[in-house]
């Protein structure tokens, strides 16, 4: 696929230490590890689908009840999840157009609550919204109290969905549109304002060109997200007409344990995911603004536009925050302490950091082999060595784009399918799908944040590292790894959150003798012990919100190397 | 007349310290040379309010400009690159610079880019792309004038041309003009008076 720089092998003569000959190998390791990890994830998937296909051949004797139960299926996930693009890139725009205007004490948390928008376990947002916008929610009970009005409105159904996936996504899409206004080079602010001009063509002519190649990758990743909706839908959907193929495929399994019927749902939505990733993967994301970005902001908001800005974002803010302060309210009582000491929540606790610290390190370990073997290829670019770079490149970025379009639900019922079909223990199986699962969940984005760091040190010190005759591995521990222990510090961060918050794969494995927080969680609410699903939900936000905080400070303490 | 008085600025106050003064003739180019990193983009971000300064004068024709905003001070500059949208068309380009929308092509027509008026700027050359900033820059015909360092991204020739298609346009419009640069040939070609920035203070050269 791509080979070592031809001119290597010619040194070798020259300088032939014995631990040096590892950079004139014939066998690229490098770029080897990248395509074993392809191979590793298409084999996973392919059994997958291979089981689930297989039991999809055995039909259930009503089919075309099933046939227009996935029409239904298809129509509303589709409404459902282009609306909540819809919303959250709207949401998503305007909150980083007012961020990046407006200078403000605080804006630097204020962006990093964004973030946390991203890791945020679902099952906690939607219980959030729940005591804010419940019947027995704040708004509820402000105005009873305040105007004694009983509020007509219930958050349980398509609104409820679509508010849980515009809080979530949308400070995911605002982030992100944050990150590509802060890069728009600090010539054209000046430019711009330099011209006078308008808050609405500023938007139009250099707001909006740094923001509009991003948008077709970003809504196809919102729309998979929400299309493959399931705690959020589970809890707020209100029913069948709602649902998405996740919870019909969870409510096959866990309700009628009709394996056949879950096996056609999963076959079927795994087509539907395809249709979107295929196109998706080749969009291009380059912004249309040229030139070196700037590192502060010359050009900040004033007059009308200003108070405009502040009030949309005090308005974002409050919509954000209030769930999460009423999740802390609900969860400050006397019962804290006590239920901290119960074995189920201590087992449950447990099982959740295991999963998430073994979860987070195959990730790491897995987004860290891509990119390496990224950067390999890159170098090969760089040094005119690289044979069929395009290719190369869709391999290896195949297994980034790959899980989307096999959710934890499918990835679950596939593993679920196979311990049944060779009669393990469900629970033994099911932490080591849990941890496979979640590492895959991960990966897209941490491949995301660890990728240009490597491509971007391979560009620059390829041809350096290659004329002092570095061995792959020499390049990786001096070069590669040390000036990108921050990226990796935040992959390792994001793997573990986002196990620590999944609420998918238990949903099929979990039990009373198994389970991790979100899924102790969603069984007190199940059984109407809200008090307990709220002092789980705080402990459980307490606990993503300081490992977000505290795990990427552990990859940077600075080593002498 | 362009009079900058004792113009005073700090990025920290640790650190070194700058102090400006001078005066700009209409029609006059004053060209500053410098070494990278001795204050000459400071220099012209204090002008234009990209900075503050924490004292001194701007005055222009005995005008103060420090009060106004940037948006507001009778100022166009002209970069080294990225002068232009390169999204847009080189029409659109001069439009956004100008009260009224109109007048774009004519504009484009004396800066010799006639039958370019609907050319994305991404497919113009560089030489083209400054081409149309000057144009623009001729469309606002603001008394002040920035360069900074506006030919370092051309070849020979097409330098020469811009030197002399600046150089007429000056003197045809009467603007005060500072031109930044550590390109000799830019400075003694087109500067008609010099000073050299040198630990954050102008010196005659």
């Amino acid at each position: 696929m791509t080979s070592l720089p031809q001119s290597a092998n010619k040194s070798k003569s020259i300088n032939a230490s014995p631990h040096k000959a590892a950079a004139h190998s014939p066998i690229n390791w490098r770029f080897i590890s990248g395509l074993a990890i392809t191979f590793f994830v298409f084999a996973t998937i392919f059994l997958v689908l291979f089981v689930i296909v297989n039991a999809a051949q055995n039909l259930p004797s009503n089919q075309s009840a099933l046939s227009a139960n996935i029409w239904h299926l298809l129509r509303m996930s589709t409404i459902q999840a282009a609306l909540s693009v819809l919303f959250s890139l709207i949401v998503g725009i305007f909150t980083a157009v007012a961020l990046y205007r407006l200078n403000f004490r605080g804006k630097n948390f204020a962006i990093a609550l964004m973030s946390a928008g991203l890791v945020l376990p679902t099952i906690i947002v939607a219980f959030g919204l729940l005591a804010v916008w419940g019947r027995a929610g704040w708004l509820r009970t402000a105005s009873k109290t305040l105007f004694d009005q009983d509020l007509n409105f219930s958050i349980f159904g398509l609104v409820g969905i679509l508010m849980a996936h515009t809080l979530l996504n949308g400070s995911f899409a605002a982030r992100l549109f944050y990150d590509r206004l802060a890069s728009t080079p600090t010539t054209k602010l000046k430019l711009g304002r330099s011209l006078n001009l308008s808050p609405f063509a500023r938007f139009i002519y250099v707001e909006w060109p740094t923001l509009k190649p991003a948008i077709p990758g970003l809504a196809a990743t919102i729309f998979l997200m929400c299309f493959t909706s399931f705690a959020l839908v589970l809890l707020l959907g209100g029913g069948p007409a709602n649902a998405t193929f996740e919870v019909a495929i969870f409510e096959a399994v866990k309700l009628d344990f009709d394996l056949n019927r879950a096996a056609l749902l999963a076959a079927s939505q795994l087509l539907f995911c395809l249709i979107i990733i295929v196109p998706a993967a080749n969009w291009n994301t380059k912004s249309m603004m040229i030139g070196k970005p700037g590192t502060q902001n010359i050009w900040p908001a004033f007059g009308p536009s200003k108070w405009a800005l502040t009030i949309l974002l005090l308005v974002v803010a409050a919509y954000y925050l209030t769930p999460l302060f009423a999740i802390i309210q609900k969860a400050i009582s006397p019962a804290l302490l006590p239920y901290m000491a119960k074995e189920k929540f201590l087992n449950a606790l447990q099982a959740s950091l295991t999963i998430a610290s073994v979860s987070a390190s195959l990730t790491l370990v897995l987004a860290t082999l891509l990119a390496v073997a990224r950067a390999e290829l890159k170098r090969a670019e760089k040094l005119g060595t690289a044979r069929f770079p395009r290719l190369c490149r869709m391999i290896l970025g195949a297994p980034i784009f790959a899980y989307m379009a096999m959710p934890a639900m499918v990835l679950g019922l596939g593993f679920f399918l196979i311990t049944r079909h060779l009669a393990l223990s469900t629970q033994s199986v099911g932490v080591w799908v849990l941890i496979l699962a979640n590492a895959l969940l991960a990966l897209p984005l941490a491949s995301a944040a660890l990728t240009p760091s490597f491509e971007k040190l391979a560009n620059r010190y390829g041809k350096l590292s290659m004329s002092l005759n570095m061995s792959g591995w020499q390049r990786f521990r001096y070069i590669e790894w040390p000036l990108s222990r921050r990226e990796a510090g935040y992959v390792f961060a994001l793997g573990f959150t986002f196990s620590l918050g999944d609420v998918g794969v238990i949903a099929l494995f979990g039990t009373d003798e198994f389970s991790t927080l979100p899924w102790l969680m969603y069984r007190a609410l199940g059984s109407y012990r809200s008090n307990d699903a709220a002092l789980v939900a705080a402990i459980l936000l307490a606990l993503v919100i300081l490992s977000f905080w505290a795990l990427p400070h552990l990859f940077r303490i600075n080593r002498r190397a | 007349m362009l009079n900058i008085n004792q113009l005073h600025f700090s990025y920290d106050p640790n650190a070194p310290a700058y102090d400006f003064s001078l005066n700009v003739e209409a029609g006059e180019i004053l060209g500053i040379s410098g070494k990278s990193g001795s204050g000459k983009s400071t220099l012209l971000d204090l002008i234009t309010g990209f900075l503050r300064p924490s004292s001194g004068s701007i005055l222009l024709n005995g005008e103060e400009l420090n009060a106004l905003r940037t948006e507001h001070r009778p100022i166009s500059i002209l970069f080294q690159k990225d002068n232009i949208f390169e999204h847009l068309t080189a029409q659109k380009n001069v439009e956004l610079g100008l009260e009224q929308p109109s007048g774009a092509d004519a504009l484009l027509k004396q800066v010799d880019l006639e039958g370019f008026e609907k050319s994305l700027c991404a497919e113009l050359s560089g030489g083209q792309q400054q081409r149309v900033a000057l144009a623009r820059t001729l469309g606002r015909n603001r008394p002040i004038l920035l360069l900074d360092e506006p030919f370092s991204a051309l070849d020979d020739q097409t330098a020469d041309e811009m030197r002399s298609l600046v150089r007429k346009l000056v003197k045809q419009n009467d603007w005060h003009t500072i031109l930044v640069s550590h390109h000799q040939k830019d400075l003694t070609e087109l500067a008609t008076r010099q000073l050299a920035l040198k630990e954050g203070k102008l010196h005659a050269v």
